[in-house]
């Protein structure tokens, strides 16, 4: 029930091999093994894999700045897709990601503009996201529907919000470090890589101590392993739903205060590229969409996938078709290369 | 067609077709009118802007007991079969006058002559090809040739350049990156070393001209093609990386494109507004006509974009204006030159008792 629980404990590590049947079976087991090992370390190895591979074709790709791109872009695609894989372990999704940032943006390039303190807005941003994560989770409960359900019904609420509050002929500001946050040429205090790719990293330390650590993190793979089972053995699924889906928008909040800084101005459809690619950035990394398995570490290295593929196609001049529709085959691919599991024979 | 109007036609079979004024026998409604809006934009900065112009003077109107208060919109969502279906929806509601910004050039043809049979005035503000409507628009294909042939002056003809296009499939966005590709034509000097979409959205611009620099370290960028509201944008993206600024013709006539320009004249050798305002005020002024009775030479009115010069720039720019402003300047300046330009087109009727300005 942890990171990569089809075949082992422990996020990545090889399972054990079979110690009993005959020799013809173990060998077809241990073949088995292997490839259901190497499944699980694929996006691990295709985000080196990629990186090579635009040493090869990108001239110039080895330098800081190329790098650092690469890193915001991925960075902005794994803060947003980071309550989007709890979700999805719980057995739930969240649609109302590409809403959370379109509002967030506009609230913060309003506010600051009219010159409220910034941590007052964080504050109200924060506040509206756990109320946003809050009714997701429980009108999914009390009304016994996929959160699929309550989480677009929510997304077209906020967006109407959002358009609604932003109304056409508005002007907007963001301070100066937020800009920098998210510039190639940015800093962080004395460091020289811009805050938002320190954010992630934080983040993503944080997001895989919490699910492996916490009695919620543990719940949260119970609950999306089997609903059912989880209510019998006492698990708080009501509560782990509320959290995850908090955790969710609170995420795509935070993304939407980093692209206010990222282009500076209100702009409610800011998040609309994030409706799939969220989910993209999940199913590359191996969680299963079915629930209960999978980690934020594995979708870290779907974000990573993503920017990378998405950069070596652009450098090496492929247009947006050609770029979706390379991704939707990466999607097919890996998704199907993941559902090769062990039988359960050979588990044990 | 009229004879002052002629050099603004110069290229119209590019970008639109003509028919005759289909409107010779409209039995124009009385009292206060009902007017409606149909779009196919997603509610973004633009078409934002474009319904608050029309509900200032929609409200205008009605303070003068010429018009129904409430203004109706319905946005398809990028949705062109939904929008025929609003469209009929606002024919048989009652709407006299309808503003469409329309998705497709071709879907509401039958739709324009169930309009007209019910007396309801369609001012398109983009070309259809077929009769019973009236186009009110500027030359998307003039203004976009102008600006990048203006651009490539000022590079010397010489260069690379980033070409940042519109959403795809939609007719204006291919006619801009025709004109473009006209303009380039013996200039050897000039390359494109990158295009891509940027869907006519600042942030979507950005993150794709983000993407292409870190695709591209070694590549130098002289110019942008800014195909739509993206070139302030795409300039953000450079500075972000790093990367030194580079020239830009921009188009949209917002608060920080004049914000821009004003920071860094050297870099934007030409400008013009398509603001939303000036061409909501456009439209309005030829539905007052037709409502008045007048008779418009032909179906599809195109006038010259307005825009600001080295002379006139500060009537567009005011200093709250900064690069990270989402708003429109202030469309004043556009409109005498807008009202009487259409003057030449129509004939007969009565004079309109009040046009309305938006602010």
């Amino acid at each position: 029930m942890t990171d990569s629980s089809p075949i082992s404990a422990t996020d990545g590590s090889p399972a054990p091999a079979p110690t009993t049947g005959q020799p013809a079976s173990t060998s077809k087991t241990v073949t088995a093994v292997i490839a259901a090992n190497f499944t699980n370390w694929l996006p691990y190895i295709l985000v080196p894999v990629l990186f090579i591979l635009s040493l090869f074709f990108i001239s110039g790709y080895f330098s800081k700045l190329s790098i650092i791109s690469l890193l915001i872009l991925a960075s902005l695609l794994g803060l947003s897709s980071l309550g989007q894989t709890m979700t999805i372990i719980a057995g739930g999704i969240d649609l109302s990601i590409p809403a959370v940032i379109g509002l967030s943006d506009i609230i913060v390039t309003q506010l600051y503009y009219k010159h409220w303190s910034l941590p007052v807005i964080f504050l109200a941003i924060a506040a509206l996201a756990i109320f946003v994560g809050t009714i997701n989770a429980v009108s999914s409960v009390l009304l016994h529907v996929h959160s699929l359900i309550t989480s677009f019904g929510m997304s077209l609420v906020v967006s109407g919000v959002a358009l609604e509050w932003s109304n056409g002929a508005t002007t907007g500001a963001v301070p100066g470090w937020l800009t920098s946050s998210v510039s190639a040429i940015g800093h962080t205090g004395p460091i020289p890589i811009p805050l938002i790719i320190i954010v992630w990293a934080v983040a993503s330390v944080l997001a895989v101590a919490f699910m492996r650590l916490t009695r919620v993190g543990r719940e949260t793979y119970a609950l999306g392993a089997n609903a059912v089972a989880a209510r019998l053995a006492t698990v708080r699924s009501t509560w782990v739903l509320v959290v995850v889906f908090s955790i969710s928008a609170l995420c795509a909040a935070m993304t939407g205060v980093f692209f206010a800084g990222y282009s500076g101005i209100p702009d409610p459809t800011v998040g609309q590229p994030y409706f799939f690619l969220t989910i993209t950035a999940v199913m590359i990394g191996g969680t299963s969409l079915l629930g209960g398995r999978g980690g934020y570490l594995r979708t870290v290295m779907g974000a990573l996938i993503v920017a990378e593929l998405t950069t070596l196609l652009v450098g090496v001049g492929f247009n947006a078709s050609f770029q979706e529709l390379a991704l939707g085959i990466l999607v097919i691919a890996l998704t199907s290369t993941y559902g090769r599991e062990l039988k359960v024979a050979a588990k044990i | 067609m009229p004879s002052g109007a002629q050099q603004d036609y110069t290229h119209y079979n590019l970008y639109a077709q003509l028919y005759p004024n289909a409107y010779q026998n409209l039995k124009p409604a009385t009292g206060k009118v009902q007017y409606c809006e149909s779009t196919f934009y997603l509610g973004n900065t633009y078409q934002q802007g474009e319904v608050t112009a029309y509900k200032q003077m929609v409200s205008q109107l009605a303070a003068a007991g010429q018009a129904q208060s409430n203004f109706i919109v319905e946005n398809s969502n990028n949705s062109t079969a939904t929008q025929v279906s609003q469209f009929q929806s606002e024919i048989e509601s009652g709407c006299n006058v309808i503003f469409l910004d329309a998705g497709s050039t071709t879907a509401f043809c039958s739709q324009f002559t169930t309009a007209l049979q019910k007396n309801v005035i369609v001012v398109s503000l983009d070309p259809v090809y077929c009769n019973n409507a009236i186009t009110v628009s500027f030359d998307v294909y003039q203004n976009s040739y102008e600006l990048a042939a203006n651009l490539y002056k000022a590079m010397n003809y010489q260069g690379n350049l980033l070409e940042i296009t519109g959403v795809p499939g939609v007719a204006d966005a291919a006619t801009a990156t025709a004109a473009a590709t006209a303009a380039m034509q013996g200039h050897s000097g000039l390359k494109v070393v990158g295009s891509y979409t940027g869907e006519w959205t600042a942030s979507v611009a950005q993150q794709a001209t983000a993407q292409w620099l870190a695709s591209h370290p070694g590549v130098k960028v002289d110019g942008i093609i800014d195909e739509g509201a993206m070139g302030v944008a795409a300039e953000t993206a450079l500075q972000q990386a790093g990367r030194p600024l580079a020239k830009v013709s921009l188009q949209e006539g917002d608060c920080q494109e004049l914000a821009f320009q004003k920071q860094n004249p050297s870099l934007v050798p030409f400008m013009t507004d398509q603001a939303p305002a000036p061409g909501a005020y456009a439209t309005m002024d030829v539905a007052l006509r037709l409502l008045a009775g007048q008779q418009p030479a032909l179906d599809t009115i195109l006038y010259p974009i307005p825009g600001p010069t080295a002379a006139t720039f500060n009537q567009w720019y005011t200093s709250s204006m900064t690069t990270s402003s989402a708003c429109f300047a202030s469309p004043k300046p556009a409109l005498p030159a807008i009202a009487s330009y259409l003057n030449q087109f129509f004939t007969g009727g009565q004079p309109v008792a009040s046009f309305p300005e938006p602010s």
